[in-house]
């Protein structure tokens, strides 16, 4: 694993690229993992890992990267922009073609990471998108993470927050109002992705949004399918105190990129 | 100021991003190491590392972030070491490599939670560690801290908290659901020094020259007020000066909030300059 910084100057970014393993078989697109946000971002770093490593072991040169204002990248979380991500993972795309020498990408998202992906796609050379528990509307998911927020503001002996969107924080992350609105905007269906393969939504739990969001892309022509890869929850990783080992979601993922240098 | 990724260790495989100030201060200012706290990787919680390494990099200081073996994006160590000999050897080893890209030969190592295990070890047994920080680190309930618990009782954060709790059981009751959970998983579990020896090993570094940098919070915790770390001590052989205490009452044990975070680092880089830089 090489761990880079990229980018330019001015918006450095951090990457870690999985080389495809020299014995695994020559695959026909490099694989870009895009990150979700907030404390589910620190509790996939692992899972993100494991997810690389294996990738390359099956001959798939893999980059996972921070946005800008995330993880290791520049920027203070203040600055963090949720609307230049998409940005950020058209860098990525580019990065790693250059890095592997392949001509095509599989764009792997998880959570709010996903539906940014979708967005990217049409900057990309893309032949698969695999969406791991995308966020399908940002209204409902700003709205989750406020429920998370009071929970784990009472759990850790804070007074009640005022009301939702009255204050630059959430989660315990610094997430200023334009932040939040341009959160609330983001919708998974906003966009028509841009491939030439199929798209695989991975779905950790059950949920009506997934299953619309799939119809949706196949009335659009394409290849869409969801994958449920019912996972037990996980108390501590959903409070926030453990990674995410998401043994089945990985294999379901896995499974997607390797069907797609397949067909 | 500038980053830089670092690969380092025998195999090259462990990782690290150090901070380097832009120009960097041609003085003896020690170096800042921080590494892994629980299951996070070298960010820290909440990115509170970032935050800091760019701060005290802002100030002066070279910092390195790095991932202890087996974790964030570090590869597990391939000699057979106990795991307090591969803890104490990743973070030495830090030290090292800091050393040969930048000559500083003097450093400052941050536990904070789980690393106040390696922190705490290794600034006993390495005479580089000049200063030791340790947040959520260890404490013991003397009679002053006992005197303060009925205190909690005020809290309506506590009362709310309880009645949320207890609201929970009565519906996983009613809903014939079984309440209450098996307890930490041994994963969480830890080997506290003794309190004598922690004690010990305090007044030992204090001895030694080493200044010490202290921050406790007040919800979940057995600390309750700033002067109970001097009441752990009966010896007379601690020396008070090279101790600084850093209370925070209000604030979880993650620092959850960042308004507690840049209080957190404020007070730490404050710190970190005062007792330092100059010739302090």
């Amino acid at each position: 694993m090489k761990p880079f910084f990229f980018g330019s100057t001015d918006r450095q970014l951090f990457g870690a690229f999985h080389a495809a393993d020299e014995d695994a078989p020559r695959r026909d697109a490099a694989v870009l993992l895009c990150y979700p946000w907030m404390a589910e971002y620190n509790m996939t770093h692992w899972a993100f890992r494991k997810l690389a490593a294996s990738l390359a072991r099956e001959g798939f040169p893999t980059l996972r990267f921070d946005y800008g204002g995330t993880g290791d990248s520049m920027g203070s979380a203040e600055s963090a922009d949720v609307t230049q991500w998409p940005s950020d993972i058209v860098t990525a795309g580019k990065e790693l073609l250059e890095l592997s020498g392949l001509a095509t990408l599989t764009l792997v998202g998880k959570g709010l990471g996903a539906t940014l992906a979708v967005a990217a796609s049409k900057e990309l050379p893309v032949r698969e998108l695999v969406l791991w528990d995308p966020v399908v509307a940002g209204g409902d998911y700003v709205a989750e993470l406020d429920r998370i927020d009071a929970h784990q503001r009472l759990f850790r002996l804070y007074p009640p927050a005022p009301a939702p969107g009255t204050r630059d924080e959430l989660l315990g992350f610094a997430v200023p109002r334009s932040q939040r609105q341009a959160l609330t905007a983001v919708e998974l269906v906003r966009h028509t992705p841009k491939l030439s393969g199929a798209l695989t939504l991975v779905a950790s739990s059950p949920s009506a949004g997934f299953t619309k969001a799939v119809e949706h892309f196949k009335g659009q022509g394409l290849r869409a399918s969801l994958v449920e890869a019912i996972e037990d929850v996980d108390e501590a990783a959903a409070a926030g105190q453990s990674a995410l080992l998401s043994a089945k979601p990985l294999a379901a993922i896995t499974q997607a990129v390797q069907q797609g240098e397949r067909s | 100021m500038i980053e830089r990724v670092l690969s380092f260790g025998a195999h090259a495989d462990q990782v690290g991003i150090l901070s380097l100030p832009d120009p960097l201060p041609q003085d003896d200012r020690p170096a800042l190491v921080l590494w892994n706290v629980g299951v996070n990787h070298r960010v820290g919680p909440f990115r509170v590392y970032v935050d800091l390494a760019r701060k005290a990099a802002s100030l002066g200081f070279v910092v390195l972030r790095f991932d202890a073996s087996g974790m964030g994006d570090s590869e597990v160590r391939r000699e057979a070491l106990s795991d307090v000999d591969r803890e104490n050897r990743d973070v030495m080893d830090a030290l090292d490599v800091v050393t040969r890209r930048t000559g500083k030969t003097r450093f400052i190592i941050v536990g904070f939670c789980s690393s106040v295990d390696a922190a705490h070890r290794v600034s006993v047994l390495d005479e580089r560690v000049v200063g030791v920080v340790h947040v959520e680190g260890y404490s013991f309930p003397t009679d002053g801290y006992r005197k303060r618990v009925p205190l909690k009782l005020l809290s309506a954060e506590r009362w709310r908290r309880l009645l949320w709790n207890q609201r929970q059981k009565l519906g996983k009751r009613l809903r014939g659901e079984a309440v209450g959970g098996a307890g930490a998983p041994s994963v969480f579990k830890r080997d506290y020094p003794t309190w004598p020896k922690f004690t010990g090993d305090v007044a030992a570094l204090t001895k030694r020259g080493v200044q010490l940098h202290l921050a406790y919070v007040g919800s979940d915790t057995t600390f309750n007020h700033a002067e109970q770390f001097f009441e752990m001590f009966g010896s007379p052989e601690l020396d008070r000066t090279k101790v600084d205490i850093a209370y925070y009452p209000t604030s979880d044990h993650t620092f959850f909030g960042v308004q507690d975070r840049t209080q957190l680092i404020d007070r730490l880089t404050g710190w970190m300059t005062q007792r330092f830089v100059g010739g302090a």
